[in-house]
């Protein structure tokens, strides 16, 4: 396998894409504190600052900016590491970051003045201040203007590889991104032609509903382009880490094609309680949502059999001795692994919030933030410093010295322990009907109400030690770039078995692929949608004053 | 493209348990009705009245047969309105006895939010222009918070009611 | 291409992978518990 030498120059770019990431941590990180402090009910903000700001920042920061920055910078070195990048397409990476940059910038500008308390899902129809709506748009289209320098890599290195098979971590990217941008058309649609005009005031009313749809129409997908790069490293990082091969090089494609296929026609299933949408069509995304389920499944088995056939070409011949000869003190594995575990409850809480009227048990409770604190905030971010420890030194030409090694683990620890007790009791205390996307209340008292708030108490126990977690990340991430010793440090990845099975030409028939893809959106999504064009109500004038915009 | 025939078996076990899944799901929903609330009627946000079960002296508890209920709620930031007490102050409580079938009619006169009585399976978006409705039985007494689950501005979590079943 | 695979690649004795399908058995069993507990709550409201 040919793998390219990162240049000076090439280096900075994922490089800048890491800060951003990280600084969006610490202060995303903050947010989080600050708001189960609030929740836990013995606290106050100062400053007269707003719950739903901090709340907005939060989200937006962690579920939208640090995601985004991480993943395109991610990709960017995978692609650079594996196909290559040339100089004009460096300069178009640059143009992405600067376009994302500043898009973050202009929609961080309002959030914090308070023009922007809409929350990162921003609903209409409360309306923020248009600047908002503009740099969330820079943002997506500077991600678009990766996902195209990214295809252009990849057929740049097929034209001069006539019959290879692209590089497995090549083919994810360009998976995961040609599932982004056909994604992030819907709500680009939404912002840019109704939203945008109607927050300036050129149009009366809104459409609730068709922006809703459209925003879930992303909304979902944008899970699986946090998840997908996890799994990249999952598929193809990891085995190299533990000393192993690759487990198969046609099923992780596989997994991948699947994933592509079923992440989209699937936004239903953030809308099951909605009004206006027709329970038939309601279900039959839920069939597709129970789809997507399946490459998970083919995940998992992956994974563990990478690590048994790992441990046993090592010699470990009992059942699970394999198991516990694993590098747990390596961060670079632990850190991932913990990530891969805190999936299994996160995944089958998944299954339950898509399973149709079961979803009334949970929908918009607590259970949710608790669901997607272990899926995104555990699993994605958990990989993703895994990932930094050793793409980080990688970059900046230095090492992840045993004590940064022993900080990492400490840090995976801490995290664990925090967010088993925060995501615990959030569970719980949805089951029981605790709302979610709320500052503290008391509401009309009771022993329900109580009941939720010793819960509160216990978020606040676990997003203080998460916090610490935080500040110790922060500190290593500090480290590994400009502190820690130069040297050199490995960029994983794994080999194929010299005896393994040749891929089969299908699975990197794109049209094919993409024409499926399309298909299916297609089967999910018109008819309901010419419904909720058809049957819509007056639409709807904006509101401010209940964002406390004057 | 070769699987181990361990992959087959836990792939079969996956697909099955998925299966089986929604089956369950899918005979509750079309069989025996319990989809989650898809009501598809319209109305005019700004002119809720228009509508007769949004007109102020419907609004709030109201007994159609014997055992069933109806009740209707206009949403607005930030509150509920059940209608008004025989002395004419705001009705925050909703009484019902234990084993009725309570009709909930809800919309929105300016933005989206949710409303839960929380601890059943009373759970529904209200959007603007959309009517909410849903059917339950109450079969469990107690006291039930009524909560907005959506966001809808800087004063969402003061918007609730009670639901009391005795 | 089947044909070629069954002559020069033939499948060597398949790997052990007992702890592998002991473990995502465990996954399936998580996801049971989870979605039966679930259920069951829904319909006892
Ligand atoms: C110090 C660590 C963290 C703490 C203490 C924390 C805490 C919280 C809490 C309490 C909420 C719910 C607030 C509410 O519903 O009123 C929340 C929401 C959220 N968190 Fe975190 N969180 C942390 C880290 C993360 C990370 C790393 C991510 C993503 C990568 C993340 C993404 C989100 C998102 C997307 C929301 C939803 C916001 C919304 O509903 O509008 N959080 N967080
Ligand atoms: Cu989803
Ligand atoms: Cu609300």
């Amino acid at each position: 396998m040919e793998l390219f030498n990162f240049s000076k120059k090439e280096s900075r770019l994922y490089m800048a894409f890491m800060h951003v990431t990280f600084i969006s941590l610490l202060i995303g990180g903050l947010m989080g504190l600050l708001q189960t402090l609030v929740r836990s009910g013995k606290y106050t903000l100062p400053f007269n600052i707003d719950y739903y700001t901090i709340l907005t920042t939060h989200g937006v920061i962690l579920g939208l900016v640090l995601t985004t920055f991480f993943i395109v910078g991610f990709q960017f070195s995978l692609m650079g590491k594996t196909v290559g990048i040339s100089d004009k397409q460096l300069l178009w990476g640059w143009i992405s970051f600067w376009v994302m940059l500043v898009g973050t910038v202009l929609s961080a500008w309002m959030i914090l003045t308070g023009e922007a308390s809409v929350l990162y899902t921003f609903y209409t129809p409360l309306r923020a201040h248009p600047i908002f709506y503009i740099g969330l748009t820079l943002v997506i289209v500077g991600s678009w203007i990766a996902a195209f320098t990214n295809f252009r890599q990849l057929y740049v290195w097929k034209k001069a590889h006539k019959g290879e098979k692209s590089p497995l971590l090549a083919f994810m990217v360009v998976i995961n991104m040609i599932m982004w941008f056909v994604a992030t058309l819907g709500v680009a649609y939404s912002v840019i032609v109704l939203i945008l005009p109607w927050s300036l005031g050129y149009v009366a009313t809104v459409n609730v509903l068709l922006t809703r749809t459209l925003f879930w129409y992303f909304g979902h997908p944008l899970v699986y382009f946090w998840l997908l790069p996890a799994y990249m490293a999952w598929y193809a990082i990891i085995p190299k880490i533990i000393g192993g091969k690759l487990f198969s090089d046609s099923l992780a494609r596989l997994a991948f094609i699947l994933l592509l296929m079923f992440s989209i026609p699937v936004g239903f299933h953030h809308q099951l309680t909605e009004p206006g949408i027709d329970p038939t069509w309601k279900f039959i995304q839920v069939v597709l949502t129970f789809m997507v389920v399946i490459p998970s499944l083919m995940t998992a088995f992956s994974l563990f059999a990478t690590f048994e056939i790992a441990g046993r070409r090592k010699g470990y011949k009992s059942l699970f001795g394999w198991f516990k000869k694993l590098p747990w003190k390596d961060v670079r594995f632990l850190a991932p692994f913990v990530g891969m575990v805190a999936f299994i409850p996160g995944g089958a809480g998944g299954i339950i919030n898509a399973s149709h009227q079961v979803n009334s048990l949970v929908h918009n409770t607590i259970w949710i933030t608790g669901h997607f604190h272990l899926t995104v905030a555990t699993t994605v971010i958990l990989t993703f410093f895994g990932i930094a420890y050793w793409l980080i030194p990688h970059l900046t030409g230095r090492r992840l010295t045993p004590r940064l090694n022993k900080l990492g683990i400490i840090q995976t620890l801490i995290w664990a322990i925090g967010m088993t007790i925060m995501s615990t009791s959030m569970h719980i205390q949805g089951l029981i009907g605790g709302p979610r996307r709320s500052a503290f209340s008391e509401y009309a008292g009771g022993d329900q109400v109580s009941t939720w708030i010793s819960y509160q108490m216990w978020q606040a126990v676990g997003g203080i030690i998460l916090f610490v977690g935080i500040l110790l990340m922060f500190y290593i991430f500090i480290q590994l770039a400009f502190f820690a010793p130069r040297g050199y440090e490995e960029y994983p990845i794994a080999e194929e078995e010299i005896d393994a099975e040749k891929s089969p030409k299908i699975l990197e028939n794109w049209y094919l692929w993409i024409g499926i893809t399309i298909a299916l959106i297609l089967f999910a999504y018109t008819i309901p949608m010419i419904d909720i064009i058809k049957h819509s109500p007056p639409g709807s004038i904006p509101f401010d004053w209940p964002i406390g915009r004057s | 493209m070769h699987l181990h025939k361990y992959e087959k078996v836990w792939l079969v076990f996956g697909l099955a348990s998925l299966v089986l899944f929604l089956l369950i799901i899918g005979f509750a929903a079309f069989w025996k009705g319990t989809h989650p609330q898809s009501h598809i009627e319209t109305i005019d946000p700004q002119n809720v009245e228009a509508n007769e079960s949004f007109q102020p002296e419907n609004l709030g508890l109201t007994e159609v047969a014997d055992g069933k209920y109806v009740v209707n709620i206009v949403a607005s930031a930030f509150n509920y309105d059940f209608g008004k007490e025989e002395d004419g102050t705001a009705t925050k409580t909703i009484r019902v006895p234990k084993g009725s079938t309570v009709l909930f009619q809800v919309t929105s006169k300016d933005v989206v939010h949710g409303f839960q009585v929380a601890g059943t399976n009373v759970n529904m978006m209200v959007e603007p222009g959309h009517i909410s409705r849903f059917e339950s039985v109450m079969k469990n007494g107690g006291e039930f918070t009524v909560v907005c689950n959506e966001y809808c501005g800087i004063g969402h979590h003061l918007m609730f009611g009670t639901v009391e079943v005795y | 291409m089947s044909k070629k695979i069954s002559s020069t690649n033939q499948p060597k004795e398949e790997t052990n992978l007992k702890g592998t399908l002991i473990m995502v058995m465990i996954v399936g069993i998580v996801i049971l518990v989870m979605w039966f507990g679930a259920y069951g709550l829904f319909l006892s409201r």
